[in-house]
């Protein structure tokens, strides 16, 4: 089964981590929960 | 002018030596207002052309700061201002650069500017004595403005420092509400554990691969996000085909720390049936151990923070030479400027001179110095911009040089950007003083500052000697 992603792009690692670990705590059954600090990347991930 | 009689003109202190037939020429020329309490006088924008003399009541004037208006100071009938307002000979003033609002009952009488050239003739000193209260009130406005940058300067430190503090704080917050939630699982995790025949020896063996891992984390290449949702997604199916509940969470906690299948089967080789215990047991563990990590990272980030501030205001030690290294001075600095650092995504490169030793330095004034120079530059700095920071030992003196590769100074204004209250910024959002107070501190130390500059190298170097005097 192909989940959706959720992208999560922010400079600050530690608000990443907070963040992402949230998301998933509700999203994790519905999504793909991807944090990265770098907007290139996350543009990347969109990509593919 | 029915009311106003040469006597009452003598009240003003502006008039009082004036010879009769000069005040009666003023009263022949000008028009007499009365302002009720609380009534605008002038107002922003509109054009300058009248001279005021104050007979009764006095003007609040508020500055017009970028559509907002500040309160500057009250012209009323004393010394400083003579009871004089509005246009004065000589001014360049063109429009009002604010609104003045009556207190009390204002009664005044206005001379109109196309009559500043015959009063001259009239009688030129007055015109001096005019052109020196308008000395007096362009010093009581830059002192006030003075005041407003200083307040300006405070609160945008503050707003910065209150961003880089809310950030680690929040996280604390919610790391410390997961640890809550994790232990209380523990419990349920233990028992389950107790209930299965599993070896305790297992514990040790699992401790050790943890260890060992740990130990790893440092060196090992970091996965791109990709990367670790493939792998994330591995082993989630594998989880899921060996039955495991909450698969996708525990996939998440063991690729972040790094663990193969193959790790993985090896644990549950050993642990034999009650896999389906240890593993989730595990799993809670490594959460609890990376919060804890996380926590410290927050923490110390408050500290390290709380210290930059500290140093750089140099709360404990005020006003006295002390030896200093000006590389952690530099780091502060950065640190404290971060939030705009990060705003503009702008590169930092440090190249300091290893053996640096401490110098002697005044060193609140210094910071000054470092921050004054390093704001400008990052405001010059445009996205992705880079920040150069070189320090170098040259016989007896000490040199910094702060590159920028913004579009640089123009040469028209060169010469003045030390001036004070000199600015390219809007009103309100410069200073004008930044480089002011870099040149008066570097003076201080007897210590020298050269810029250079050109579209993509702005350069500003600064010398200090490696002994002072007291």
């Amino acid at each position: 089964m192909k989940l959706p992603y959720i992208i999560i792009v922010d400079d600050d690692e530690q608000v990443l981590r907070a963040i992402q670990h949230d998301i998933r705590n509700e999203y994790r059954t519905k999504y793909k929960v991807a944090a990265t600090e770098s907007p290139l990347e996350a543009l990347e991930l969109i990509k593919e | 002018m029915e009311n106003v009689t040469t006597t009452e003109l003598r009240n003003t202190i502006a008039l009082k030596d004036l010879p009769e037939e000069a005040l009666q020429w003023l009263l022949d020329h000008s028009k007499y207002e009365e302002f009720e309490d609380g009534t605008v006088i002038g107002k922003y924008g509109d054009p300058a052309e009248w001279m005021w003399f104050i007979l009764e009541g006095s003007a609040d004037f508020y500055m017009n700061i970028n559509g907002r208006l500040v309160y500057y100071f009250t012209f009323e009938n004393n010394p400083q201002t003579g009871g004089v307002g509005g246009l004065i000979p000589y001014s360049r003033m063109k429009t009002l650069p604010g609104n003045s609002y009556a207190i009390g009952r204002v009664r005044v009488i206005s001379l109109h500017k196309n009559y500043f050239h015959e009063l001259e003739q009239l009688n030129p000193e007055f015109i001096q004595q005019l052109i020196g209260y308008m000395t007096e009130r362009a010093r009581a406005f830059a002192t006030t403005q003075l005041q407003h940058e200083k307040v300006n300067a405070l609160g945008k430190l503050a707003a910065g420092i209150a961003h880089e503090l809310n950030n680690p704080a929040a996280a604390i917050n919610s790391i410390s509400n997961e640890l809550y939630k994790r232990l209380g699982r523990n419990y349920e995790l233990t028992e389950n554990l107790l209930h299965s025949n599993m070896q305790p020896e297992l514990i040790h063996t699992i401790r050790a691969i943890v260890l060992k891992k740990e130990a790893e984390s440092g060196q090992k290449s970091k996965l791109t996000v990709l990367q670790k949702m493939d792998a994330e997604d591995t082993l989630a199916d594998w989880l899921e085909n060996s039955k495991i509940t909450d698969n996708r969470a525990l996939a998440e906690t063991f690729t972040e720390f790094g663990f193969s299948i193959e790790e993985l089967e090896n644990i549950c080789s050993m642990a034999g049936d009650s896999f389906k215990i240890v593993l989730p047991w595990l799993e809670n563990l490594l959460i609890s151990q990376k919060n804890l990590t996380d926590l410290d990272d927050a923490s110390n980030r408050i500290s390290t923070l709380v210290g930059a501030i500290k140093s750089h205001v140099h709360m404990d030690r005020m006003g006295d030479l002390q030896s200093t290294n000006i590389h952690v001075d530099i780091e502060n600095t950065l640190t404290l400027l971060g939030h705009k650092l990060r705003e503009k995504n702008i590169t930092v490169k440090k190249l300091f001179y290893e053996k640096m030793p401490l110098i002697p330095a005044y060193v609140s004034e210094l910071n000054q110095v470092w921050t004054n120079i390093i704001d400008n530059a990052v405001f010059a700095l445009e996205k992705n911009g880079i920040l150069t920071i070189e320090s170098c030992l040259e016989d007896d003196e000490v040199s910094v040089n702060i590159i920028d590769n913004g579009p640089g100074i123009p040469k028209e204004i060169m010469s003045r950007i030390f001036d004070p209250f000199f600015t390219t910024k809007k009103v309100g959002e410069g200073t004008g003083i930044g480089l002011d107070l870099v040149n008066r501190a570097i003076k201080h130390h007897r210590g020298k500052i050269k810029v250079t500059s050109e579209p993509g190298n702005t350069e500003f170097s600064v010398f200090l000697p490696l002994i002072q005097k007291e």
